[in-house]
């Protein structure tokens, strides 16, 4: 389980996230959504111990990700797929993060199977399509068997048949029990797959609700979230995406 | 804090292993090590049985063998800031650094471990070419140029080593605060291959130059001064390796406060 405790996060003037303040239940997939620059990926980077909380905190199952012990065993994320050495071969970028935390080297084959790129593993990550790449960041999230698992934009770039594919999996990853916190700009796909949603805009929360009570009857999740985030779609905030 | 105490003492090695992994995962920093053997023992080797003669004719009672001995060291070095250069900044260029930290939360195991790896390859080169100038200057150099058994001989081979080891870890500090491979190679470049022959040439920077990390560290690897401003070879040392853990440490200070 993800806590959000009154998390902020100040770049100079911009407040990109704040005073955040909600939980990710396990056996559940969790929507994130928000204009661009409302402070997703800010938030996400924060879970993961990569930029500093200005106040506030993000636990998982009470932990600071810091205070995590070989912390691929517990949390798994995707961020950006693009974000692979060109001319690394995709085996081993999974190689280095199993290595990094005593994962044995045979699972990364098995992930690399889970999510069939075994015929490309030994290509330099360079020759991958975007499709490719979304999956070797899958596989490196599944390395460590997590039970939390954070993707930020894991469809996008993928042609149908990728989409389906990740939509099953991460439907399957949570029916094991998983915590998965999901990101996406795409709302068709998130009413097929989330259960829970949150929705920010400007560095705040919105709203905090399952998927059935947000969108209630007859409207698409597109409307709803539309009418609810109208006049946050020019926020930038920070300067990062 | 407890929990980040032992996390240390087990998370270290793992960090090791995959820095280790990476640095041989891709060609560049592979090869690297190789390119700065081959040149720096290839271009001595050339020197020392082309240029020998002439130089010792030209120089007469201030000849100093070392100088082609270790001349190599002028271009093989060069390789050598590319490798350490490209260690750290592959990190940074391809964004691989948000999964890195993520495996390995701790900022001070992360950087050390990579700053690690590169000394102990640094090392390893610098050993492998270093005995390579040495002996094969014995071969090649002209009959009663240097003797391996002179004490002299081995200062200068261990003062390759050195060098080489301290400029990899001052250049993967460097890199460590400016991130990318443009502005580390951009500071770097200039500091080794420019700074130390156009900057000597102005009078009132020399005294200024000789502190310079590749200026101060060349010293000990020749038996003579090349002018009145150099600092001792064994000071030069130092001064070098001061550098290294000023750049060391900023390393460490930045990669843990910044946000990745």
């Amino acid at each position: 389980m993800i806590r959000i405790r009154n998390l902020t996060k100040r770049y100079g003037d911009v407040l990109a996230v704040d005073d955040l303040d909600f939980e990710v239940a396990a056996g559940t997939v969790t929507g994130f959504l928000g204009p661009n620059g409302s402070g997703k990926s800010t938030t996400m980077r924060m879970v993961l111990g990569l930029d500093r909380p200005t106040a506030g905190a993000a636990t998982i199952g009470g932990r600071v990700y810091g205070e995590l012990r070989e912390p691929l065993r517990h949390v798994g994320a995707l961020l950006d797929a693009g974000a692979v050495h060109r001319r690394r071969r995709g085996r081993d970028h999974l190689l280095y993060l199993a290595r990094s935390n005593r994962i044995a080297d045979s699972r990364v084959d098995e992930v690399l199977d889970r999510v069939g790129l075994t015929d490309a593993a030994r290509r330099r990550a360079g020759t991958y399509s975007l499709g490719m790449r979304q999956r070797l960041g899958i596989a490196a999230a599944l390395l460590g068997d997590p039970g939390v698992l954070i993707f930020d934009e894991p469809v996008n770039g993928l042609d149908p048949e990728g989409i389906r594919w990740i939509r099953d999996l991460i439907r399957s990853l949570a029916g094991e029990g998983r915590t998965v916190f999901l990101s996406s700009h795409l709302m068709s796909e998130m009413a097929l797959t989330a259960d829970h949603l949150v929705v920010i805009a400007a560095g705040r929360l919105l709203a905090d609700t399952s998927l059935a009570e947000f969108v209630g009857e007859g409207e698409s999740l597109e409307d709803v979230y539309l009418r609810l985030t109208a006049g946050h779609e020019q926020f930038v905030g920070g300067g990062r995406a | 804090m407890s929990t980040a105490t032992t996390q240390v003492g087990g998370a270290f090695p793992a960090a090791l292993h995959a820095e280790w992994t990476k640095l041989r995962s891709v060609p560049s920093t592979r090869w690297l090590p190789v390119v700065v053997v081959a040149l720096t023992a290839g271009i001595g080797i050339l020197v020392d049985a082309f240029v020998a003669e002439g130089q010792r004719r030209e120089d007469g009672a201030e000849y100093d063998p070392f100088t082609l001995v270790h001349y190599g060291i002028n271009i093989g070095h060069l390789a050598m800031v590319a490798f350490a250069v490209l260690v750290v900044a592959g990190e940074y260029g391809s964004g691989t650094i948000h999964a890195s930290l993520a495996a390995v939360p701790d900022r001070r195991v992360f950087a050390a471990a990579k700053l690690t790896v590169i000394t102990a390859v640094a090392l390893a080169t610098g050993v492998v070419s270093s005995l390579a100038c040495t002996l094969s200057a014995r071969v090649f150099l002209p009959e009663g140029d240097i003797s391996l058994t002179a004490a002299e001989t081995w200062r200068t081979a261990f003062g390759q080593v050195a060098y080489l080891l301290l400029l990899a870890v001052i250049c993967a500090g460097v890199t460590f605060v400016l991130r990318t491979p443009m502005a580390s190679l951009g500071v770097l470049m200039p500091l080794v291959l420019l700074g130390t022959t156009a900057l000597t040439a102005i009078p009132g920077v020399r005294k200024v130059a000789r502190f310079l990390p590749d200026r101060a560290g060349q010293r000990i690897m020749r038996l003579r001064d090349f002018n009145a401003n150099e600092l001792d070879p064994w000071t030069g040392l130092a001064v070098m390796a001061g550098w290294a853990i000023v750049a060391a440490a900023l390393a460490m200070i930045v990669v843990r406060r910044r946000d990745a």
